[in-house]
């Protein structure tokens, strides 16, 4: 009895230990950089074009490159990811073939960015004719998160109850009528947790983009799907390449704003996880 | 073994009607609404139900007893092709509502005509008054959907008791006010057939007695299969009873006949509780 009392505490404290160590590295990580870029951290940073004095850099283009891309984005990805799911879900039959595709769809959630990059610049820039564009930019970024869109949407199908649907068909409902009318419902928190957590991920890819063409130096805002632009990521790379010290602030600064916005996102997510789960009671 | 007939108590207009043999319910006076003819199902290659004919008169209560696993949910559910969504589910011999092949019609129509209560309640997750109009709204109805919804709540037995909240979450309802929520929203279909999968197997006993009441009530108008593991339910609720085991139907007689003259050894050994 003593030992096993011993063992459970011995547990109990290697598992916290894990927990903290964890809790400072975060909160070491997040010290520095607000430490350092504090400074910049004004009204000029979000109204100014970089340049080459620090305190006249800002990062605009940088923000509004994000937001375009991010926009066209979503309109591409969520619709494609969720209908998708659906058809994977509850209209594909189980059969070798559909398990190969749900497979590989599996798989190519994990295929290092990079890999979207070369394939979004033979495809999007050269093959379609897009250029160097926050077009191009943001279908690479689609096809980036899509696998994501859609393994976690058919998790979130899935794990509507098996009585539910039962209860929908037994009233005579056509299956789309039990997807919209009940499936969907259920389902849509989870669909939505997926979507933004993949949104955020999109928000810090810098790779494939620096290989689609978007631009390290930007002193415009995109004005239409084939303006050339420049995403926050890129921006603060670049600026954390430079040899002077405000520079690195500079950087730093980004990421808080980079950081922030991807709070946000997440704070989003669990309050739209939050307000659906309450209504829905097994 | 001498069965008593005050050891169950019947439903109460079961004493005068003549007995029926298996199989055979047909009554010159009486419409058929539901036949099945040599039914056998299947679950992959493991069989379900073997050979199973037996018909279904209207606006009565018939109930399916059994012990577990005989295949009395599975026939109930070839009734309104609820086996469809079970994979490699085969289904020979045939179905018939009203004359016409189940297999072959249309399911959505079918199942707005034969509606089901299922073992769990399970409401949608959304407002009481949702959870009912859905059903006909799907279907095409608009007009009168709140006379419509106060009608079938107190055919239920439901309406005194969720009146003043009708948008709150079904959900959020008792088990047995789910139930009762259950069988609301499938009379709102309209239904001439209401299909019961032990629809009290969740319920405590006061529950079960409410439920228990309506199928009394509710039986005049429509017709009424109930599957139930609780044989002394069978017997308040039911005018016939069908008895399965293993796949197979071994009796199917007037419940009366059933629960005090039983002419199989099976179904003696299984209502005195020998087995199941």
């Amino acid at each position: 009895m003593k030992a096993r009392m011993r063992h459970e505490r011995m547990f109990q404290m290697l598992c916290a230990l894990s927990t903290v160590v964890g809790i400072i590295f975060l909160f070491v990580l997040l010290y520095h950089i607000f430490q350092a870029g504090w400074n910049f951290l004004n009204l000029n940073f979000f109204t100014n074009f970089q340049s080459r004095f620090p305190i006249k850099s800002g990062m605009k283009a940088g923000i509004y490159g994000s937001l375009w891309m991010i926009s066209i984005t979503a309109v591409v990805a969520i619709p494609l990811g969720i209908a998708s799911a659906i058809f994977l879900e509850e209209y594909a039959r189980k059969n070798a073939f559909w398990r190969l595709v749900e497979l590989n769809i599996s798989n190519l959630a994990g295929v290092p960015s990079i890999v979207y990059g070369l394939l979004g610049l033979s495809l999007f820039v050269r093959t379609f004719g897009f250029g160097q564009s926050v077009l191009s930019g943001a279908l690479t970024m689609a096809l980036l998160v899509l696998p994501v869109v859609i393994v976690s949407s058919r998790e979130s199908l899935r794990a509507v109850p098996l009585n539910l649907r039962e209860a929908a068909f037994a009233l005579g409902a056509a299956k789309y009528q039990v997807i919209f009318g009940q499936i969907l419902p259920v389902a849509l928190p989870g669909i939505l947790t997926g979507i933004i957590l993949s949104i955020g991920r999109a928000f810090g890819e810098a790779a494939p983009l620096i290989i689609v063409g978007a631009l390290s130096y930007v002193s415009f805002v995109p004005e239409n799907l084939k303006s050339e632009f420049t995403v926050m990521p890129i921006q603060i790379y670049n600026w954390a390449g430079r040899p002077q010290e405000e520079f690195h602030q500079l950087a730093a600064t980004g990421i808080i704003v980079l950081l922030l916005i991807l709070l946000s996102l997440n704070f989003v997510a669990i309050m739209i996880r939050d307000h659906y789960q309450k209504r829905f009671r097994l | 073994m001498i069965l008593l007939a005050q050891d169950f108590k019947f439903a109460s207009n079961t004493k005068t009607e003549r007995g029926v043999t298996a199989g055979n319910l047909s009554d010159v006076y009486q419409e058929i609404i539901l036949e099945a003819k040599d039914v056998g199902a299947f679950y992959g290659k493991k069989e379900a139900i073997k050979n199973v004919s037996m018909e279904i008169l209207k606006n009565k209560a018939t109930a399916i007893i059994g012990p577990s696993g005989c295949g009395k949910s599975t026939l109930l559910r070839c009734f309104n092709r609820m086996n469809d969504f079970v994979p490699h589910f085969q289904l020979t011999g045939a179905l018939n509502y009203r004359g016409r092949n189940i297999m072959k019609s249309d399911a959505m129509f079918i199942r707005s005509q034969i509606g089901m209560v299922f073992q769990r309640p399970n409401p949608f997750p959304k407002s009481i008054y949702e959870n009912i109009v859905w059903g006909p709204k799907i279907h095409g109805r608009k007009n009168n959907l709140d006379e419509l919804v106060e009608d079938v709540l107190r055919k239920a037995a439901l309406w005194d008791e969720v009146k003043d909240r009708l948008g709150e979450l079904g959900t959020n309802l008792s088990g047995g006010q789910q139930q009762r929520l259950c069988l609301a929203r499938t009379l709102a279909m309209g239904p001439n057939v209401i299909l019961m999968d032990e629809p009290c197997s969740a319920l405590d006993p006061k529950s079960t007695a409410h439920i228990e009441d309506l199928i009394n009530v509710l039986k005049d108008e429509y017709t009424i299969i109930i599957v139930t593991h609780n044989m002394h339910q069978a017997a308040r609720v039911s005018d016939h009873t069908a008895f399965f085991y293993e796949g197979e139907l071994v009796e199917f007689d007037a419940t009366e006949n059933i629960f005090t003259r039983p002419k199989h050894k099976k179904t003696e050994d299984y209502i005195t509780g020998r087995f199941g």
